[in-house]
Formats: structure tokens, C-alpha cells, sequence
């Protein structure tokens, strides 16, 4: 998968420089070539038109995409796919990259990229994609809404599917903007030292890591979670959410004001983060996690952990 | 046995001790919660000592094994103090580094709740900066006679064994010259003198060392590979589930009782998921061969860090029910050692600062 994954930052990158200062071409050419490319067919069956390979070779592309400070609707074309596929609908626009996600948040739908889309699925059936009152994230991306609330089952399949792989885009970034800090604190030099030798500012490094750490451990328990669990894929999610603000804030405290120029490029990731962990936020997230667990008690709680038994000693 | 029916199993065994009445939960139940009947109770159902050897009356299972019975040892709020130290690292080393009469004599009898550890390794002036011990080790005939003063040692009026870092020579570098001695507490030169702390009695204890004497079969390793041995064994002392749900008691009350923002009780729920995944991935690297010293003090920040976030959230949510009351209190009495024992949350802070770095290079 990594070759792929390597693959993926290369074509995206080199069309991210052809359109530096034009946020909405450069989305576009990141939709386009996602779509072009088929990285969506990952962790989709030969049988149905994909690529084969599992939901964790799928995220480990998402995830390095991301930390290459990248946009690409991969989870979106994914959960967009898998859910054509698991209500019976034809494929066929969807293994072309034309169909996405709808997320219902309140008196609203959100639909990430839906301006370059055909449709998007909801509770088992899909909406067109037009008249979206159109509307971006901090980093640029298209996330256009529909107006009125839907309701569907709880917890959704396509939903949860969309949830891992955004996870993965959130930890992607996240480990991205630690690593970065990390470098920088050791080589930027003030008071004639490399200023990771201050504990102060060596907390912050460790700060940021392990936030990073923290996410991608929920990732890995989201990953291996039933398509309709209630607990352990928005606590992934919801994780890498919190872990988001934390790194972007310690990352640009340790980088200091070159932190915040366009020229070091911090803010590819920082913006990013910001921009994903608000779709949906890591509190609408809990308070739903609160919720299951509140019907379900601490047995579900406790047996929402990950899959440990997963490839230990038979 | 997978490990899934080995977790069914303990739940099962543990429900029924505690309708019985044989353990009463409570937080920090590893460190507080003493009692030598049920290590043995727990050594007769064959779960002390998992991961060893059966030739050293242990069960030859993984550290993922080990895992799932430790965090439901833990959920249940189970006293397991009394073996806790020997079955998590000191078994561990001795089944490692140990010659094979020490092997022979201890194992079994830890893995039977009869052998007792307790940690000789902080001193007065060796707290985080531990290769600065200065208890000696003299070299006689047919072993080594130790003289010193070893402090915070938990358990120690009541073990029956120590785990002794001292110093055999002076190096160059502080860090040589050390090395690892199992040593019997009821041996002549050993003192044990109990420290009251903010609960009373306490578990803290120091001993005196004024040539108490360690046979040469009970030296653990090599003479002068100490500081190595035990960078090795914070592995094992840092990276168990034990660092996240010292208070899981607490929060298994909490759940029970619904009460409660759902907003805060989801947050504490998805950050245990994670932990315990991240506790998890840890006994699957050291069922690989690798000691992951770094990821265990990636844990153990995080994990101390949610200890005390879930006293937080009992405090703002728990009814004014006196039981409750207690246990909220008794939790709250513990949680100044979670961030300190095993290493203070500024030292792990250095060592994760420090593999970040590494990783970024």
C-alpha cells in the first residue's frame, strides 16, 4: 500500500503547484484526479468494480495523503461507493467518483464536495446534488448543505464508513504537523541552543506527539469495529478531532510567527485540521457516544473497546 | 484458549468473588488493594505468572493474554497488590536475567501468591534521577553484601522479596557499575520502616540496608548491566493497563448510574477506547520481542492524565450518596502518585519529547 499511498502525494502534489493561489481550481484538479486515479476503489471488493484490499490500506493512503498537507475526497468517494453497493444501487457513477456522502448535522445536510458531485448517499437512498447552498471549510474544500433534516438509522453504516476514513485524514494531518514540529524544535536554534533542549518547549513536542499517537490508536480500534458500532468508530473520530486542536496548537506555538506564513507551509496542515475536526465536532461526537452508552451502560462501554482479540494467540 | 474466552473466563470468576463478598472494588486497587488470600486465590486459578514458562509455574501465553486478565483484574477493581509488582516486571526480569536456582525457587512460588515483591530501587537522593542510587554492593565470598537506604517502596513491611538496584563500581559514566540483586527481606541487615502518608498507615515503606546479603545465584543479569536492565524493564513497569484505569472503578460507577452530561461521560469514554488500544498495541509489540520503552511512556502520559479526568467528571456529576462519596474521596487520596510513581509525567514528557524528535530526524 505504500507504493500507492507514495504514488497519491506525487500526483496530487505536482497538480497542487499548478494551482497555487486559486484554492477553488486547485479542489477541483484534487476531485478530479482523485476520481481519475480510482484511489477510492481501495477496500472495495474486484467483485463490485474496485481494487480489492482492505479498509486499513484505504485509510493508510487517506492518512498519508494528509500528511502531506493534501486535500483528495477519497472518504468521501469511498463511503459514497460503499454505500451504492450496500443499498443495491447501480455503481456505476460512483466508481467514477461521482457520488459522495450526505451528513445530516441539525437543520441541515452537509455534503463534502457535493458541487463536483451527481449525488450523495443518505439512509439508503441518494440525493441529487443540486442546489447546494454552497459553502467552504478553512481549507478551502468545497462543503456544500442542503437544507432539512433526514432521519436515518443510527448508527449508519455508510456514516461510520465516512467517520474511519476522516479519522485517518485527521490523524494523517495531525502526524504530519507533529513530525514537523518535532524536526523544527530541534534544529531552530535561540539562546544558543536548539530550543527543544527547554523542558517547556520539549513538553510541547511531547505534547503534540502523543496527541498524534493517542489518534492513531483510535483509528486502528475504529478500523477493526463493526460497520454499525455505536461506540468505538465516533470515539475514533471524535479522538482525532481533540488530538487536532491540541497539535495544531502546540505546533504553532513551538514554530513561532514563521509558524503562520504561507511561504513554511505549516498552514497547509494547521488549516486542515482546524477545518476537519468541525465536520462534525468532537462534542456533537461525545455527546452521542454519551448517549449510546447512557441506554447501554458500562458493559457497552467496556465492550465497545477495540478488537483485542484480533490476531492473539488462539 | 483465545483471549477473548480467557476474558470471558476471568469476568466470570471475578463476578462470582465479588457477589460472594471475597473482594470489594475500589480505585488504585494494584497499588492499595492488599490482599494475600486472593493473589492466592487468583495464583490457583493459574493467573499470576501467565506469560512464563510452564517449567516455572507459569502458562506460556502472550502479553496480550496478559493484557485482557490484567484490565479485567482492573475493571473489577480487584485487589491484586500483593503480587502485582512480581508478576508485572520482577517475574518478568528474573524469567529473563535470572539464573536458573533463582528461577526455579521464585517463579513458582510468585505464580502460587506466596512470593511477595516489593521495589528497592528510588533512594533519598534517587528519586527520577535514578542512576544516581548509592547503595552499594561489596563483593564477599559466595555473593554480595549490601548496605544503603531504598525508599517509596510500597508493600515492603509485608513482601517477602525486594528487587535491589545498587551500585558494584564506579564507572566512568554514572550510569555504569550498576546492577540488579533480588534480595530476601526476612534476611539478617534488612530493616523495614513504614511511612505514613495523607491516608494514614500507607503502603510506603523504606528499607535499611547495613550489609544485608544477596547469594550470587540471586544477582539478576550481569554485574554492571544494570542501568540497561532496567531501561528494559520500564517497559513492563509503564506500559500496562494499569497506568489508565487506576480510577475505572470510579467510572464503572458512573456509567452504572447514567448520571451525568453526556458530553463529558462520551469524552471519557472515547479517550479509554483509545488508551486502551494504545495499551493494547504495546502488549502486542512485547509479545513481538521489543521492549517499546517509548510507547509506554506515551501511555502512562495519557493514561495518568485520563486517571485523574475521570475524578473530575465524578466530582461535577455524582449524587451526594455517601458510598459514592467514599469511593470518589478515596480516589481522590490516590491520584497524587499517579502522575509520580513510575515516572513523573515531567520526566516521560522528556522521554516522549526525545522519540519524537528520533522519529522526525
Amino acid at each position: 500500500m505504500r507504493a500507492v499511498a507514495e504514488a497519491a502525494v506525487q500526483v496530487l502534489s505536482a497538480q497542487v503547484a499548478a494551482y497555487r493561489d486559486d484554492p477553488a481550481a486547485e479542489m477541483a484538479a484534487m476531485w478530479r484526479t482523485t476520481g481519475e486515479q480510482g484511489w477510492h476503489l481501495l477496500a472495495v471488493p474486484e467483485t463490485a468494480g474496485g481494487m480489492g484490499g482492505d479498509l486499513a490500506d484505504l485509510a493508510a493512503v487517506v492518512r498519508a495523503v494528509s500528511a502531506a498537507g493534501l486535500s483528495a475526497p477519497l472518504p468521501e468517494l469511498h463511503a459514497g461507493l460503499f454505500g451504492m453497493l450496500a443499498a443495491g444501487l447501480d455503481p456505476a457513477a460512483a466508481l467514477d467518483g461521482r457520488i459522495g456522502v450526505a451528513l445530516p448535522r441539525g437543520a441541515e445536510i452537509a455534503v463534502p464536495w457535493g458541487r463536483h458531485l451527481d449525488a450523495a448517499v443518505l439512509a439508503g437512498t441518494t440525493l441529487p446534488c443540486a442546489d447546494l447552498r454552497p459553502a467552504v471549510n478553512l481549507a478551502h474544500e468545497p462543503v456544500d448543505t442542503l437544507a432539512g433534516a433526514a432521519a436515518g438509522t443510527t448508527p449508519d453504516p455508510v456514516v461510520n464508513r465516512w467517520r474511519i476514513l476522516h479519522a485517518a485524514r485527521l490523524v494523517g494531518a495531525a502526524e504530519g504537523a507533529a513530525r514537523r514540529t518535532a524536526a523544527y524544535a530541534a534544529t531552530r536554534e535561540q539562546f544558543g541552543r536548539p530550543i527543544a533542549r527547554f523542558q517547556a518547549v520539549a513538553a510541547l513536542v511531547a505534547e503534540a506527539h502523543a496527541q498524534a499517537v493517542l489518534a492513531a490508536a483510535a483509528l486502528d480500534a475504529a478500523l477493526v469495529a463493526a460497520d454499525d458500532d455505536p461506540v468505538t468508530v465516533p470515539a475514533g473520530l471524535a479522538t482525532a478531532a481533540r488530538a487536532a486542536g491540541v497539535v495544531a496548537r502546540c505546533a504553532h506555538q513551538v514554530h513561532g510567527a514563521i509558524g503562520v506564513t504561507r511561504e513554511l507551509g505549516l498552514e497547509r496542515l494547521t488549516r486542515r485540521l482546524w477545518a476537519w475536526r468541525d465536520l462534525p465536532t468532537e462534542h456533537e461526537l461525545e455527546a452521542g457516544i454519551g448517549r449510546a452508552v447512557r441506554a447501554g451502560g458500562e458493559p457497552l462501554a467496556w465492550s465497545a473497546g477495540p478488537e483485542f482479540d484480533v490476531g492473539s494467540s488462539g | 484458549m483465545s483471549a477473548a474466552a480467557l476474558r470471558a473466563e476471568v469476568r466470570a470468576q471475578l463476578d462470582e468473588w465479588r457477589a460472594a463478598g471475597i473482594f470489594t472494588p475500589r480505585s488504585d486497587s494494584w497499588l492499595v488493594g492488599y490482599d494475600e488470600d486472593f493473589s492466592r486465590r487468583l495464583g490457583a486459578r493459574g493467573w499470576i505468572g501467565l506469560t512464563w514458562s510452564p517449567e516455572y509455574g507459569g502458562h506460556g501465553r502472550g502479553f496480550v493474554d496478559r493484557f485482557v486478565l490484567t484490565e479485567e483484574l482492573l475493571r473489577a477493581g480487584a485487589p491484586v497488590a500483593a503480587h502485582w509488582i512480581a508478576d508485572r516486571q520482577i517475574g518478568p526480569a528474573i524469567a529473563r536475567l535470572g539464573t536458573g536456582a533463582l528461577r526455579r525457587e521464585l517463579l513458582p512460588a510468585i505464580a502460587a501468591g506466596e512470593a511477595r515483591f516489593c521495589l528497592g530501587m528510588s533512594e533519598p537522593d534517587a528519586g527520577s534521577d535514578l542512576a544516581s542510587v548509592r547503595t552499594r554492593a561489596r563483593r564477599v565470598d559466595g555473593g554480595w553484601l549490601l548496605a544503603g537506604q531504598k525508599v517509596w517502596s510500597s508493600n515492603a513491611h509485608r513482601a517477602t522479596h525486594a528487587y535491589v538496584l545498587a551500585r558494584t563500581s564506579d564507572g566512568e559514566r554514572r550510569h555504569d557499575g550498576l546492577s540488579e540483586f533480588v534480595l530476601d527481606v526476612t534476611a539478617p541487615g534488612v530493616t523495614v520502616r513504614r511511612i505514613p502518608d495523607l491516608r494514614g498507615p500507607g503502603h510506603f515503606c523504606e528499607i535499611f540496608l547495613d550489609d544485608a546479603f544477596v547469594p550470587d545465584a540471586w544477582v539478576l543479569g550481569g554485574i554492571g548491566a544494570g542501568w540497561a536492565q532496567v531501561t528494559e524493564q520500564l517497559a513492563f513497569e509503564r506500559g500496562g493497563p494499569e497506568r489508565v484505569l487506576s480510577t475505572y472503578p470510579l467510572l464503572r460507577r458512573l456509567l452504572d448510574t447514567a448520571a451525568g452530561p453526556v458530553g463529558r461521560v462520551g469524552e471519557l469514554v472515547a479517550r479509554l477506547v483509545a488508551l486502551r488500544r494504545l495499551a493494547w498495541q504495546v502488549a502486542v509489540r512485547m509479545d513481538a520481542g521489543e521492549a517499546p520503552v517509548a510507547a509506554a511512556a506515551t501511555l502512562k502520559l495519557l493514561g495518568n492524565r485520563f486517571e485523574v479526568d475521570v475524578i473530575e467528571a465524578a466530582r461535577e456529576t455524582l449524587p451526594s450518596d455517601e458510598d459514592l462519596r467514599a469511593a470518589l474521596d478515596d480516589a481522590v487520596l490516590a491520584a497524587p502518585g499517579f502522575s509520580l510513581r513510575g515516572g513523573t509525567t515531567e520526566v516521560l514528557s522528556v522521554v516522549v519529547g526525545r522519540e519524537a524528535m528520533r522519529e522526525a530526524r
